[in-house]
């Protein structure tokens, strides 16, 4: 790099040690910040925790399980990138500005289609295993 | 803030190819220098894809490994890049660009947790079969 800005110095004055463990502390304040004041991080926990015990009732398999464990840090994620996203666009304009609009509509964008993805993966792992425990659910047949 | 309308895109195939692969490459290259935790999750997945050679796994397996190493890097990536944005409208601490890093670092968090979860599921009883 030919530059570096004043942060990227202090950055790097600053020890490893130091700079990781800083890092997994702010990490957690973001968390309980997300915890505390997003409505959508506390709607997912309430179906992530249906999910998982649906599969402990339904006995998923093990690459089932690994699949239901990315797909819940994938959508938790990009939850959280969502709220950071925001926080930068409130931060640097504080009047309605078309690009401002562009950018939390397709974050919040991103956190839909997840959703819709997640929503169909889930509903393939589990679906069939529902239909197998009742199978009065078959209505048609 | 000026009234500047969201640019039209005239062109839908960028004849400029060469732009696609440039600036990725220098972005890479940034977060290897100067980010730690990216050094730190280079170092793991090239562990991980090591021991994964050792014991063997399957195509699926190396399928859910590779997704997991998408996610993480490209996590880390995304949280370097709200970072600077952070950096380069204020460099006073602000309770807005403190949630903002913060959550962004959240994410990295939840990421690395999951894929963490996840790669134990994937290789802890292929090491216990072996081991025991």
């Amino acid at each position: 790099m030919k530059e570096m800005d004043e942060t990227t110095i202090k950055k790097l004055k600053t020890p490893p040690f130091k700079r990781l463990k800083n890092s997994f502390k702010y990490s957690f304040q973001g968390l309980i910040y997300a915890f505390k004041y997003e409505m959508s991080i506390t709607t997912y926990s309430i179906i992530v925790a249906i999910g998982v015990s649906f599969g402990f009732w339904l006995g998923n398999t093990l690459t089932e399980w690994i699949i239901i464990i990315i797909l819940i840090g994938l959508i938790l994620g990009i939850e959280l990138i969502n709220t950071s996203l925001e926080a930068v666009v409130d931060l640097c304009c504080h009047e309605i500005h078309p690009l401002a609009k562009i950018a939390k509509d397709t974050a919040s964008a991103a956190t839909f289609v997840l959703s819709i993805t997640t929503l169909i993966s889930a509903s393939i792992i589990y679906l069939p295993k529902i239909l197998d425990k009742f199978p009065f659910l078959i209505w048609w047949q | 803030m000026n009234t500047q309308e969201p640019k039209k895109r005239t062109k839908l195939v960028s004849l400029k190819f060469n732009n696609l692969i440039k600036y990725p490459v220098e972005g890479i290259k940034y977060a290897f220098k100067f980010e730690l935790s990216m050094t730190i999750h280079v170092i793991i997945t090239v562990l991980v894809s090591i021991l994964g050679f050792l014991v063997k796994l399957s195509l699926t397996e190396w399928l859910l490994v590779l997704v997991m190493y998408g996610f993480v890097l490209g996590g880390e990536l995304v949280n370097t890049a709200i970072e600077a944005t952070v950096d380069l409208y204020t460099k006073k601490s602000d309770p807005r660009a403190m949630t903002a890093k913060d959550t962004a670092s959240a994410m990295v968090l939840v990421f690395s947790i999951s894929a963490a979860i996840g790669g134990t599921l994937i290789f802890a009883p292929k090491i216990i079969n072996i081991l025991f």
